[in-house]
């Protein structure tokens, strides 16, 4: 009886904190291999013999189809700069300057990893190529629910949302590694209520 | 009784950790919104297919200013070749194994002469194409494939509408054909 106990005990406490750990590692933005400026978290695929088993595990169950080091990073943000969750009710400025790259898109997800607005005249997302600049080639998009001047990301709705800032053509995805990337910043606006 | 909660818990905690990382690997086989299997299951092989926005696949977190255009191949009676015509926006390629893994991307400057041209073979056929030095392997990349089966990737940028021409000339350009490595092998003589 005892030896009963002692086995549903270690079962127990092996599968509640071994799957609560794998799904920790795979919801959580700031995994493991991954690396993180701010808010933003990008899990660079390198190909050939060194994959990393979570890049591979998180690829595959968000249904992406991930970026190659040759053709970009994708930089995912679920909280905004003070560690507060992306809520769809609340507008938000991201301000600042991106690590060099070809070209960047910005886009913003809901929980289902759909676009949040997806019209053929408005869509949640922003491309670098049509994206008005200061001079010093910093910049800030608004993403709110109501028009902004400037550049603009829609959303609408309530509930969690995250943005993907994909960077194509980047050099810091070569192989002496990833440095230090320079990201913009995710600054609250304000909320509705 | 301290004592053996404390072993019980140390067991358990051991026990976590397996279970932690057979999870992870396990997860590339056995995930259902994959998108790597989707396109394994659904696809036939050689041939170009359009993926994406509006698409039966259902891919997550697409970018929206990119057009993606997939081809299934299987390397075990064929090398296969990709080419495609030059294009005036950007575009990147990348080759997966079967379960989803990067093994070679590209993007179209650093392509030979910014053209599209890949040759993937698995370790046999790069055997005889080091034997027989064919005109082709010039101008093109070699990737060599340790799995049989994959899957190459096409993106192409579009910034809004009247970029449409340009990627969709470049993406339906694109050919995935079989590229056949043993001719002309004879032994020494």
């Amino acid at each position: 009886m005892r030896i009963i106990i002692n086995v549903a005990i270690v079962l127990f406490i092996g599968l509640l904190v071994g799957g609560l750990s794998a799904n920790f590692a795979l919801q959580r933005s700031h995994g493991i291999g991954a690396v993180n400026t701010g808010p933003w978290s990008a899990r660079p695929f390198v190909g050939g013999a060194q994959i990393d088993p979570y890049t591979s595990a998180k690829a595959t169950s968000d249904g992406t189809i991930p970026l190659g080091a040759a053709e970009g990073l994708a930089f995912e943000a679920i909280h905004d700069q003070d560690g507060n969750r992306l809520q769809k009710e609340c507008s938000y400025e991201i301000a600042g300057d991106t690590s060099s790259a070809r070209l960047w898109t910005l886009s913003a997800y809901d929980e289902t990893g759909q676009l949040i607005v997806n019209d053929p005249v408005l869509i949640s997302a922003i491309y670098s190529g049509t994206l008005v600049r200061y001079p010093d080639s910093s910049f800030v998009v608004k993403v709110s629910e109501k028009p902004k001047s400037g550049n603009w990301i829609p959303t609408k709705g309530e509930g969690n949302f995250k943005l993907i800032l994909r960077l194509y053509d980047t050099p810091i995805t070569s192989n002496s590694g990833v440095i230090d990337p320079q990201m913009p910043r995710i600054k609250l606006i304000g909320c509705e209520s | 009784m301290n004592a053996r909660l404390i072993y019980l818990s140390v067991c358990g905690l051991l026990l976590a950790g397996i279970i932690h990382i057979i999870i992870i690997l396990l997860i590339p086989f056995l995930g259902s919104k994959d998108a790597a299997k989707q396109i394994a299951s659904q696809l036939n092989t050689q041939q170009f297919y359009s993926i994406g926005n509006g698409s039966k696949f259902g891919i997550s977190n697409n970018d929206p200013f990119l057009k993606l255009s997939v081809c299934k191949f299987d390397l075990t009676n064929t090398a296969i070749q990709i080419v495609g015509q030059k294009a005036k926006t950007f575009w990147s390629a990348s080759v997966f194994d079967e379960r989803g893994r990067i093994i070679y991307s590209m993007n179209d400057r650093t392509a030979i002469k910014n053209q599209l041209r890949v040759i993937i073979v698995n370790p046999i056929q790069m055997a005889y194409i080091r034997q027989t030095q064919p005109e082709e392997v010039e101008s093109s990349i070699l990737v060599e494939s340790q799995n049989m089966k994959g899957f190459v990737l096409l993106r192409a940028l579009v910034p809004d509408d009247s970029w449409n021409s340009h990627s969709d000339g470049f993406l339906n350009s694109a050919e995935c054909i079989p590229y056949n490595t043993n001719i002309a092998i004879t032994p020494e003589s």
